[in-house]
């Protein structure tokens, strides 16, 4: 069963896939399709990575790239030895790990609940209602979410009758805002976040499922034999695309929730080069942290299409 | 397909009616705070903590009345549909053609493209290059500086690249055989396969572009003309802070306290179009099924 | 074949890219500059960031620039950003080195000195004398002015908008009067022995009041006194009575820079609030509430009348704040500092954030300027230093000019905004004064901020008018606001860091605010026990993140300014 939906075999094979000389005449029309794109990627993405060198630089912008002052390594080496270097690269990495380990398992399951939804009219309702929050701008949710936390709130009320915390501002002691935080996020991108897998399981073919059906699968044994291998290549895929995000953790989100009290594990990279790098006028600095970001993310990312590709079988490139 | 009712099958559905009707609860109280407030009495809402579930004392539309004699949102309007459209044709090309590409597995270009590609995820040289760039091109204060350089991004391409994936390859070794080329392959014979991913994409970039005021507040600094309904939105929002009510004058003036009302009365205008559409495109993820069990 | 074109291609734009990147770089002097063809209409290109932009859709359609445009035969060209994003578009501008001919500096982070040495702005001192008698006539006028505005080496390099009165305080400390009147009987009785509280120990009696009156309404959500999140005040005013300073301040006798959470005294505020929290009588949530500016607390506390004592604004004063058909009547006053009489604070000097500074902003001449441009800039700017130009940037335009103006005649506003009675006063139309009554935005028909120096003839309110503008509440709260002076308010233009300075003082000044900023509410609140040793703790480790450095970089700026 699952053998149909696998990767794409070759087409026909007319000659051995060898020289590259072999492989441009086989392919062409390919290569000729492939022009306009590498180009819009060297104008738009590459072309201004000459940015980058501020990294290196103690950057003014009225000086410009070549005529700020190089300062080699500095910037990364003020960045590892800043103090609170290891407690912000924790707590981005925790953050953002706990979003995947949750909140990526999560949706998948959001998707497989919705499609045993077959009174359509709920399922609709359903899928465009679990959304909505995803469009209501951030500053309103965090606001919400200060005001449900706060001392006397909906959900420190909550948590105080249950005998699980103490009552408090939830957001002013740091213990908790890990917790807040996943939370939160699951509360707003759940509904959207699964629209991807929704999209894949339906793209599942639906005479596998009859088959199996017939055969006496129950309806486990088919969610497990034929809609997961089903959407296999896109949870992947998915998930690889995610392990290389894994260091990115939202800004905007982090920003109106935190508050000095609790910088102990909300700070994260993206909101400390922010006070730093922005509002501190360090440009350089902040560059070079962000640069920083992105080579721990390429790793990530290689490393998580390494392993796929070694025991999922299947890779993004 | 007829389901047989076995009593764990009962139990089941209840348990999931029964969480989806709560969690669409939750989902629900955001926007319905926001509607509510956005037709509250301006005066109570700024006293008002927690929840809204109903407009507090009478309800008003002063907020929208407010926001929609700003001229600027008419413009914005057409303007962000013009930039939704055309970045959407673009994007949805893009994507088809690179997902494609990198999905054959015996294009040798196929790796080191989808490297090449990759690697814009990452890492990007920042506003003052991007600036740069666009200027050089001549696109500044341009329609095309927001149409082109936002438009095709990695993501979407490798979210094709998985859909085209899991395609059987059935379909393209018969087409060739048929002798069809690469372009009718993709666009005739594969693309209508994967209608709901196409659906997906589009989704996203719609959503996405709708909110960009960030291009538009880089690229055209000298043509407010030309700016999204996001830009203008931002700027009616950061612009009513209840901070101007510095004094009595001010404190009495009824704009100033239904200032207050606007971000809420901005947020609805802006979010009830996306609301409104998304059913449409639903209707795609449920032709998926039934196109993607023609041959199985 | 393609590998060959596209490795063209990406050269090429690399090369376009790169060539764009370089700036001329070096000081320019523009030396003689050539005679002014009148006849020629110019376009001026101008950075500045927007106001209201209620009745027309740019700036060019403004009445004032519309005017300005036909009287110098030019055209003013607008670069405005986006509101929000005014910051990014500065630096973006800078960093393209795209240049407007004329540019706000409000929001530019790096000194002039740099700014002139990398050949960004012109220096104007070779100008002034031919091209700008009336800004120099001002500047000689005003001796603080020109300390200001030159710098040691005599280079001039901002045209400023000036503010040379004494400007009215917005906002202040204020309490709920009604709630002590309530929970008294009328008989309000200070410790002090005054009528309105002076010292620490008057709120030590008035916080319980507080606590108990919300404690009998039952409202959940309440708060005698709500601080700002950080714990103290950036401007001064509550930790003034304690006897510390702004968070970056002078000592009395202003001489010496401080930083208010690194002073003694500053640990007997702390102490004291965190004895207030632990009664409940602070906000319990007031870390938390970080999106609140520090001037505008919570407002479902503050208009549902669930706060006792907060940082308020002029337009909350007596009663109107209040709402009768909801059974909601307060009674909003001023409040001054309060004086940490125990350990023998007397007067608290840093009480108020009221400006200093004469100087509301600069505008800068880019040295890209086209030469022949720059007579027809300079006599364009001075304009607006004459009374009629200064006039016209404040009130508007006068009848002759009005008159072929749309906008004023689509308003019916033809007899202009201003004009003299026959003593040869100013005189305001009636549009313009009750132009809050209206909903209308004076700006909008003003050339407000657009460029020019606010004149005191314009501050002076006007003949035909009573001063409305100040009620007696208002008066009051202006005058109870600014009891202890601003003697130890840092004046802005001292801050003006040479190149050295501030980057001195930016390598170090987020990690110590960062630091001072987790410290104090966590003292506050408790989490943090505040005694001898934590206090030495963390002097200990804002000495070790370069406090120092902070302070000497602002003190030898400081010093230079008290030099000149």
């Amino acid at each position: 069963m699952a053998v149909k939906t696998a990767a794409r075999q070759e087409p026909v094979k007319l000659a051995k896939p060898g020289s590259w000389k072999r492989n441009f005449q086989r392919y062409k029309a390919l290569y000729f399709l492939a022009i306009p794109l590498v180009l819009y990627f060297l104008i738009f993405n590459y072309a201004p990575m000459f940015g980058l060198l501020m990294a290196f630089e103690d950057f003014k912008p009225a000086r410009g790239f070549f005529g700020s002052t190089w300062v080699g390594f500095k910037n990364f080496i003020d960045f590892f030895t800043a103090p609170n270097f290891l407690e912000i690269l924790r707590n981005t990495f925790v953050i953002s790990a706990l979003g995947l380990a949750v909140g990526f398992p999560l949706s998948i399951v959001f998707a497989l609940l919705i499609n045993e939804i077959y009174v359509k009219w709920f399922k609709k309702s359903v899928q465009t209602i679990s959304y909505m929050p995803y469009f209501v701008s951030t500053i309103v949710l965090c606001g919400l979410v200060i005001e449900f936390c706060s001392t006397n709130g909906l959900i420190t009320n909550a948590l105080v009758s249950l005998g699980l915390v103490e009552r408090q501002n939830l957001l002013q002691n740091p213990k908790y805002f890990w917790a807040i935080n996943l939370i939160s996020d699951q509360w707003q991108g759940l509904g959207y976040g699964s629209i991807v897998f929704i999209a894949a399981i339906t793209n599942v073919s639906g005479e596998l499922h009859e088959a199996a059906a017939i055969d006496g699968a129950n309806r486990l044994q088919r969610v497990w034999h034929i809609t997961l291998p089903g959407i296999k290549p896109m949870v992947v895929s998915m998930l690889i695309l995610k392990c290389g995000m894994l260091m990115t953790v939202g800004f905007d989100k982090i920003l109106n929730l935190y508050n000095t009290a609790i910088y102990s594990t909300a700070d994260v990279i993206s909101t400390y080069v922010y006070r730093v790098g922005l509002n501190g006028g360090r440009y350089g600095y902040g560059a070079a942290v962000g640069l920083f970001n992105s080579v721990v993310n390429l790793i990530l990312l290689l490393a998580s299409n390494a392993i796929s590709k070694k025991y999922a079988e299947q890779s993004l490139f | 397909m007829v389901e047989k009712l076995t009593p764990s099958r009962v139990i089941f559905n209840i348990l999931n009616y029964a969480f989806m009707i709560l969690f669409s609860f939750a989902c629900v109280i955001p926007i319905w705070h926001v509607l509510m407030a956005s037709l509250s009495n301006p005066r109570m809402l700024m006293a008002n903590s927690g929840i809204i579930f109903k407009p507090l004392g009478d309800i008003t539309l002063d907020g929208y009345r407010m926001v929609m004699s700003n001229k600027s949102i008419i413009t914005g309007y057409g303007n962000t549909i013009l930039y939704v459209v055309a970045t959407t044709v673009i994007m949805v090309l893009g994507s088809l053609v690179g997902g494609f590409l990198l999905s054959h597995k015996d294009f040798k270009l196929s790796l080191p493209l989808a490297l090449f590609i990759m690697v814009t995820m990452m890492f990007s040289g920042g506003l003052i290059p991007g600036y740069m760039v666009i200027q050089s091109l001549g696109m500044l204060n341009t329609p095309w500086a927001i149409i082109i350089p936002g438009s095709i991004n990695a993501f979407y391409i490798m979210m094709m690249k998985s859909a085209f994936d899991q395609l059987p390859a059935a379909y393209e070794e018969s087409a060739t055989i048929d002798g069809a080329g690469p372009l009718t392959i993709l666009f005739v014979i594969l693309t209508p396969l994967l209608k709901a991913t196409v659906a997906v994409i589009i989704m996203f970039n719609v959503i996405m572009q709708w909110n960009n005021w960030f291009n538009a507040s880089i690229y055209l600094p000298k043509r407010r003309d030309l700016w999204p309904l996001a830009l203008f939105m931002r700027e009616i929002l950061i612009n009513n802070d209840t901070s101007k009510i510095a004094t009595q004058q001010d404190a009495e003036n009824a704009s100033n306290m239904t200032a207050n009302l606007v971000k809420y009365c901005v947020t609805i205008i802006g979010t009830l179009p996306l609301l409104c559409a998304y059913p449409f495109a639903q209707k795609y993820f449920v032709a998926g099924v039934q196109m993607g069990g023609i041959k199985g | 074949m393609s590998k060959r074109v596209l490795a063209l291609i990406l050269a090429l734009t690399l090369l376009t890219a790169l060539l764009a990147g370089c700036g001329k770089g070096g000081n320019s002097d523009l030396g003689e500059l050539p005679e002014d063809d009148e006849s020629q209409t110019i376009t001026i290109s101008y950075w500045m960031y927007p106001d209201d932009y209620r009745y027309y859709n740019s700036l060019t359609d403004n009445p004032v620039v519309k005017v300005l445009d036909q009287m110098f035969n030019v055209k003013l060209e607008f670069q405005t950003p986006a509101k929000g994003s005014e910051a990014d578009n500065f630096q973006l501008m800078l960093g393209t080195q795209d240049y407007t001919d004329i540019m706000n500096m409000t929001y530019c982070t790096e000194s002039f000195g740099t700014l002139y040495e990398d050949g960004v702005i012109l220096d104007l001192a070779p100008y002034i004398d031919e091209y700008m008698p009336n800004y120099k006539a001002l500047l000689d006028s005003n001796p603080d002015l020109k300390r200001a505005v030159y710098d040691d080496d005599g280079h001039l390099f901002s045209l400023v908008n000036v503010d040379d009165v004494d400007r009215t305080q917005w906002g202040g400390m204020v309490y709920r009067r009604d709630i002590l009147e309530t929970m008294t009987g009328g008989n309000v009785a200070f410790p002090s022995g005054n009528a309105e509280p002076t010292t620490v120990e008057d709120w030590d009696y008035m916080l319980p009041l507080y606590k108990q009156y919300f404690e009998a309404t039952g409202m959940p959500d309440t708060a005698c006194l709500i601080l700002p999140a950080v714990g103290y005040m950036a401007t001064g005013e509550l930790q003034a009575g304690w006897g510390v300073g702004p968070a970056i301040g002078l000592t009395t006798d202003g001489k010496t820079v401080t930083f208010a959470p690194a002073e003694d005294s500053f640990y007997n505020y702390l102490s004291k609030m965190h004895e207030w929290y632990e009664a409940g009588y602070i906000y319990q949530d007031f870390a938390s509430r970080t999106n609140d500016m520090f001037y505008l607390p919570n407002t479902a506390l503050t208009y549902g009348g669930a706060a006792g004592i907060w940082f308020g604004l002029l337009g909350q004063l007596s009663d109107r704040m209040s709402l009768p058909e909801y059974g909601l009547n307060m009674d909003v006053r001023p409040l001054a500092a309060p004086l940490d009489t125990a350990n023998g604070v007397t007067a608290a000097e840093a009480s108020s954030y009221v400006s200093v500074d004469i100087v509301a902003a600069h505008r800068c001449i880019a040295a890209s300027v086209d030469p022949a441009k720059l007579p027809r800039i300079l006599k364009l700017m001075d304009y607006l230093y004459t009374q009629e130009g200064a006039l016209m940037m404040n009130r508007g335009l006068n009848a002759e000019q009005a008159a072929n103006d749309d906008l004023y005649k689509e308003m019916g506003y033809t007899d202009g905004a201003y004009w003299f009675d026959e003593n040869g006063n100013i005189c305001v139309a009636d549009w313009y004064q009750n132009a809050a009554e209206l909903g209308l935005e004076p700006m909008s028909f003003t050339g407000q901020r657009l460029m020019g120096g606010l004149d005191e003839t314009c501050h002076d309110w006007p003949a035909n008018q009573e001063r409305t503008y100040l009620d007696d509440a208002e008066d009051n709260a202006d005058a109870v606001w600014k009891t202890y002076g601003n003697a130890r308010v840092l004046p802005g233009a001292a801050g003006q860091m040479n190149p050295e300075e501030s980057e001195k003082f930016n390598a170090v000044y987020t990690t110590v605010n960062d630091y001072v900023n987790t410290m104090v509410p966590k003292f506050i609140i408790g989490t943090e026990r505040l005694n001898e040793d934590s206090w030495k703790a963390y002097l200990d480790q804002l000495n070790a993140l370069g406090l120092q450095d902070l302070l000497e970089a602002r003190q030898s700026a400081y010093d230079r300014y008290l030099a000149r």
